[in-house]
């Protein structure tokens, strides 16, 4: 890969809460080639969901050295972004980003393939073949029509990768994206994601607790090391 | 801005349940409003259109004989207010009698009307009264069977006891036979000028007068419209004449109407202050309720503006459906009320629901409901994109 990388982030906090309740992770150093996995590991409530919500430019640092996203030909200043006010993330969001959650996260209101198709309409692309092509590739293709509430969870989560991947985004995040199926469908959906970020030439970010898989899977990993109120990632 | 549309009313046709609530909400108010407004302007447009009808509802009845000379008149038709006014003979002067031409050994007796164009009392046959023609009641062209075209002979009969003198006649034509409205007596319709020519002979027998200049001992006159009586009657009155008029009936119904209309307002401004109030508070609820789908969306890329949109939408769409639930439901109920109720009272139309009522009920209610969907923007505008990422 050529050109500057992905996310490139030096010394970077988020505070989250004041006093007793408030919670602070440090950052020093991350950077993600185009294309590029990693894996956050750590128990839950070590922080991994906090750094999600800052590489999905949800939610602002607290302070940063550097905090660069380069999807495409232009790199964009996330810190600078937030400073004033954040309003133009929210393009970048519609489409450089996708994510993955726990429980596939769809609208109720909205059938399967509209929930896919909207992500692709807010990051401008023509829907059409890419919703059908990718619920087939997930073997969701009967599923298009019906609403979320009519799926199993395993299928909601396959919509979900859907919907995360449908704008070829260029960092996909997934937020324990196995913690609610069976370790069989786990082991699926995790293989779903690699193949698909690699076929859409996403770069993946997982969070996870389990070591385990993740050692399967081969992925290079930030470890989440907590303290009472205090997290701090560092690469293994 | 589509999107948010599509959006919105994919939630609500989702949550219909929900929406319902609030569209019926809606509807259970507007009904009875409208309902109620509709028979008040079915109830008071039939009392005024029945004063409007009466001709004799702008009708100034001037009591006893004066004097009133020519340049009365002129002032007075200079007036705004004023619909009709004509020069009247004395009050016994106004009996004449007439014969056919083709058979004037066969006198009748009726009494002359002063008329001109614009007569209230006959309407558009008013024009009819020119010099030479007359128009005559229902009741005359019965007994002298007229029709219109004949030819009658007029003529002042002489008072009792004075000296036989010869007759002076007028020949006139009859132009129309009035409407059964105009009069239910002997009437025969004619200008001032022949009713002075008629009168002219008797007065001249009897009391010349006295300064040489005509002078005409009454008038008939009419307001303009029903609501110009009252003060056509104190500028009359003013100069000394007493006049009876329907004023107090008039006055009745034009006090009625407003305060029947400020009782409505009043209802209207309570029920304004209720439906916004639930509607504010059905809506805020939606979207604290539907917090995890509006993060998803910021999440998802929607700007914070746009999203606002969604609780503004859904305002407006429970404010149209509800407004067109209403009106059909108002329509229906004012046709069973004129099926079931209107005979009785004879009136067609005892609801009348205009258009203009459906519009402006629309439009009430939608702007109360965009106020109230404006109470869940702010929380819209607070919500992260990042909410959207934590489970729930």
């Amino acid at each position: 890969m050529s050109g500057p990388p992905l996310l490139d982030l030096r010394d970077v906090a988020v505070q989250r809460g004041t006093g007793a309740e408030g919670f602070r992770l440090d950052v020093p150093e991350l950077v993600l080639e185009r294309g590029g996995r990693l894996a956050l590991l750590g128990a839950s409530g070590s922080g991994k969901s906090t750094l999600l919500e800052l590489l999905a430019l949800a939610a602002p640092p607290q302070s940063a050295v550097l905090f660069h996203f380069a999807p495409g030909e232009t790199s964009l200043d996330v810190a600078a972004a937030w400073a004033q006010g954040g309003w133009a993330l929210d393009a970048w969001r519609a489409t450089q980003v996708g994510y993955v959650v726990q429980t596939g996260a769809l609208l109720p209101f909205l059938s399967i393939g509209d929930n896919i198709a909207l992500q692709a309409e807010l990051g401008g692309m023509s829907r059409r073949g890419r919703v059908k092509e990718l619920a087939q590739r997930l073997g969701i293709a009967d599923q298009l029509g019906k609403l979320p509430a009519a799926l199993s969870v395993g299928q909601r989560q396959r919509a979900a990768i859907a919907r995360a991947l449908v704008h070829r985004p260029a960092l996909l995040l997934a937020d324990e994206p196995t913690a609610s199926v069976d370790p069989a469908m786990a082991a699926e959906v995790l293989a779903l994601l690699m193949a698909e970020t690699a076929a859409a030439g996403s770069a993946l970010v997982l969070a996870s607790h389990d070591h385990a898989s993740v050692a399967r899977l081969g992925l290079p990993v930030l470890r989440f090391e907590a303290s009472p109120g205090r997290a701090r990632a560092v690469r293994v | 801005m589509r999107l948010v549309l599509r959006l919105a009313v994919a939630d609500a046709l989702h949550d219909r349940v929900m929406f319902a609530c609030a569209v019926l909400t809606v509807a259970a108010v507007l009904l009875p409003l409208l309902l109620l407004l509709g028979l008040k302007t079915g109830v008071v447009e039939r009392l005024v259109a029945d004063l409007r009808a009466d001709p004799g509802a702008t009708e100034l009845r001037l009591r006893g004989n004066v004097a009133l000379p020519p340049a009365w008149f002129e002032a007075m038709r200079a007036r705004p207010d004023v619909g009709f006014v004509v020069p009247r003979v004395r009050t016994f002067g106004a009996a004449i009698q007439y014969a056919r031409a083709d058979d004037p050994i066969r006198a009748r007796s009726a009494d002359f009307m002063a008329s001109g164009p614009r007569d209230p009392l006959l309407g558009a046959l008013s024009a009819a009264i020119i010099s030479g023609q007359v128009v005559v009641s229902q009741r005359v062209a019965e007994e002298a069977s007229l029709r219109p075209g004949d030819e009658l002979v007029l003529w002042r009969p002489l008072p009792r006891g004075a000296a036989p003198a010869p007759r002076v006649e007028r020949r006139v034509v009859v132009a129309a036979i009035a409407p059964p409205g105009a009069s239910g007596q002997r009437h025969i319709f004619g200008t001032a000028e022949l009713a002075g020519l008629l009168e002219d002979v008797a007065e001249r027998e009897g009391a010349p007068d006295a300064a040489g200049q005509r002078s005409f001992a009454g008038f008939r006159l009419y307001a303009r419209d029903i609501a110009d009586v009252a003060a056509l009657q104190r500028h009359v009155e003013a100069q000394g004449f007493e006049v009876e008029t329907n004023a107090g009936r008039i006055a009745w119904v034009f006090t009625m109407d407003r305060n029947l209309t400020i009782l409505f307002l009043m209802l209207v401004a309570c029920a304004g202050v209720g439906v916004a109030g639930a509607l504010a508070a059905t809506l805020w609820g939606n979207v604290a309720r539907k917090r995890r789908s509006l993060s998803l969306l910021r999440l998802m890329g929607l700007s914070a503006r746009r999203l606002a949109w969604f609780p503004l939408i859904q305002a407006a769409l429970v404010a149209l459906v509800g407004a067109a639930l209403a009106a059909l439901a108002t329509i229906g109920a004012a046709a069973a009320i004129n099926a079931g109720f209107g005979g009785a009272y004879g009136i067609p139309a005892l609801a009348r629901i205009l258009p203009w009522h459906l519009g402006a009920a629309a439009s009430g209610v939608l702007g109360l409901s965009l106020l109230a969907g404006a109470i869940a923007v702010r929380p819209v505008l607070r919500i992260a994109p990042a909410e959207g990422l934590r489970g729930e």
